[in-house]
């Protein structure tokens, strides 16, 4: 499984590349900007870089499902289906390393956003305000809810964007197997995952008219139950993607 | 090695063999090339270079020494004999052909003197 | 009997690619796939290397119906070029190695080094016949039970040609098998065993080829010419 990893994770090299250098770029220019008190032209870096990040976060999202497609379109599918290895290891191989290159988008975006917050503060008050605020954050974080909170918004966070791309393995799946490299099987695929996520929806409304579910265990912006709901209903796609690719996928 | 496709390879590539013993390019006693590099030489398969030095055994070209190899026969009478049949095949075919043409004994001699003093 | 295909059938957008196709392979011979471009060869290939799933009937592996673990065993090239555009020929060994236990990476280097390539030459900007090579030579580094090669003389010259086929040759023993496809008959006349003729996905003729010769004296030349 980590060799497959390894050679998944290397497919999304690229993105990796644009997105550190595209933040070099963006705090390069900031900073020039705090340097040179050019206030003006070092907040619209920051509004661009903060709109640009969440962008990338949205594609890094989908590359993995748009990486899944070609690797089924085109003749390079045979490095990855010709290696002796079960569908679940290379559906799953593909899921961790979509996984890992969300975490490294997000600590990406995370230190580039801690040197922006940082020099802002130094250029406005001095290494000490920047010492004080660092305080207060760390405090704030450790007491009371703020921290749950947090959390639980990561959590969910991740939770929702697993679901994401379960449902865009499912929908690439079943249209390279039931609609056979058919001209259209990439529309066909995209409009099987809103169908998929609109399935998915309706049965999160379905059991929200469970009376005894509803403002149960309410922690943030999601339940407990939210998560139960659609980490099951991730696993439940998997193993669809699985056994469908298991018993059809042709390359 | 240029094939007749039409004639079961294994035998061309006995023949060849042969006329390399007669030739004296494989000389009584000489370890044969193995199974692998006979395949390679002559670009048939590895079975079918088995099958030709089971044949060339069975009919005493050649021996097997288990583990070591193929080896060209020792026994001096095997190699005048392989010349006398070769040189009596080709006779054969030749006469045969020219008596087709309707050459009767002493034309077909005639013609090869006449052919040897072209060439001088 | 290392392989057995039983009533195979596949299906492309409506054409049958291939049609109730039944075969079987011995281990230690070197077996000719022959037929026109889009009969049906590739997808054959495909399905007994576990790329394609076939519609219709099965495929045994040493008896037990194909799975994912007879991969190992199995070694397929493809005709068109397949590895990744980032990789150079030293990825190509490396993923080889990371993959099929089967594969000697000292073999391939040399191999490498036979057809003057170069570690740090990148796949996706070879030539051909360069591109055939790098293929062949890592598809025959792997000791597989089973070697399937489509088109392994497409595409390179005389000289490569030969040697390539005195490669099979070499490592074609009593304990591997070889499926090769190919439009050059009369390059794989000398040591192809038995040849299989596929037309509109079916299997029309089985020839044992030294049989033949022996029997009514046509070339698989002659056969091809007479049936096709």
């Amino acid at each position: 499984m980590g060799k497959l990893i390894k050679y998944e994770w290397r497919k999304q090299r690229t993105t990796r590349m644009v997105i550190l250098i595209s933040l070099l770029v963006g705090l390069i220019a900031f900073l020039w900007g705090m340097l040179f008190k050019k206030d003006v032209f070092a907040a619209m870096v920051l509004l661009v870089m903060f709109s640009v990040s969440l962008l990338v976060l949205l594609y890094t999202g989908i590359e993995s499902i748009l990486i899944l497609s070609r690797d089924l379109r085109t003749k390079q599918s045979y490095m990855l289906w010709m290696v002796p290895r079960s569908v679940w290891e290379i559906v799953g191989a593909k899921f961790i390393s979509a996984i890992l290159q969300m975490l490294f988008s997000f600590a990406a975006f995370f230190a580039a956003g801690c040197v922006c917050g940082a020099a802002l503060l130094y250029y406005s008050d001095g290494m000490r305000a920047v010492i004080e605020s660092v305080q207060i954050i760390v405090k704030n974080f450790f007491e009371g809810g703020n921290l749950v909170n947090i959390f639980w918004f990561v959590i969910t966070f991740v939770i929702a964007w697993i679901e994401i791309i379960m449902i865009g393995f499912l929908a690439v799946i079943i249209s390279r197997t039931v609609l056979l490299n058919s001209r259209f099987a990439g529309l066909f695929s995209l409009v099987l995952f809103f169908v998929i996520n609109w399935l998915v929806e309706r049965g999160y409304s379905l059991i929200h008219a469970i009376p005894l579910l509803q403002n149960a265990g309410n922690l943030g912006i999601w339940n407990i139950w939210d998560c139960v709901y659609y980490l099951l209903i991730s696993a439940v796609l998997f193993l669809a993607t699985g056994w469908l690719a298991d018993r059809k996928l042709s390359v | 090695m240029e094939y007749n496709t039409g004639t079961p390879i294994y035998l061309q590539v006995i023949h060849e063999l042969k006329k390399k013993m007669v030739k004296g390019e494989l000389k009584p006693g000489e370890k044969m090339p193995s199974n692998r590099d006979l395949a390679v030489l002559y670009k048939v398969n590895q079975n079918t270079a088995a099958r030709i030095y089971r044949e060339m055994e069975t009919r005493g070209y050649c021996f097997t020494k288990r583990g070591i190899g193929t080896f060209v026969s020792e026994e001096e009478e095997m190699f005048e004999n392989l010349k006398k049949e070769m040189a009596g095949e080709l006779l054969r075919n030749f006469i045969h052909e020219m008596e087709d043409l309707g050459y009767q004994k002493d034309d077909i001699i005639s013609q090869i003197e006449d052919y040897k003093e072209e060439q001088k | 009997m290392i392989l057995e295909c039983r009533n195979l059938t596949k299906t492309y957008r409506g054409k049958k690619a291939v049609a109730d196709l039944s075969l079987s392979l011995d281990t230690g011979k070197i077996y000719g796939l022959l037929g026109e471009n889009g009969s049906g060869k590739t997808t054959l290939m495909k399905m007994i290397a576990g790329l394609a799933k076939p519609a219709e009937g099965e495929i045994l592996y040493h008896g037990h119906p194909l799975e994912y673990r007879d991969k190992a065993h199995i070694a397929y090239m493809s005709t068109e070029p397949f590895y990744y555009d980032y990789m150079k020929v030293s990825d190509v060994g490396r993923y080889y190695e990371d993959f099929f236990e089967d594969f000697d990476m000292k073999y391939f280097q040399d191999l490498i080094g036979k057809f003057g390539l170069e570690e740090g030459m990148k796949a996706k900007d070879m030539s051909t016949g360069m591109s055939a090579k790098l293929k062949i030579a890592a598809t025959l580094a792997r000791e597989s039970e089973l070697c399937m090669l489509d088109e392994p003389l497409n595409g390179v010259d005389y000289k490569a040609r030969e040697e390539i086929i005195a490669l099979i040759l070499e490592e074609a023993d009593d304990k591997r098998t070889f499926l090769l496809s190919t439009h050059l008959i009369d390059e794989i006349e000398s040591f192809v065993e038995k040849a299989f003729f596929i037309k509109n996905g079916e299997l029309i003729k089985e020839m044992d080829l030294e049989a033949e010769r022996m029997a009514s004296g046509r070339s698989l030349t002659d056969v091809y010419m007479d049936i096709m």
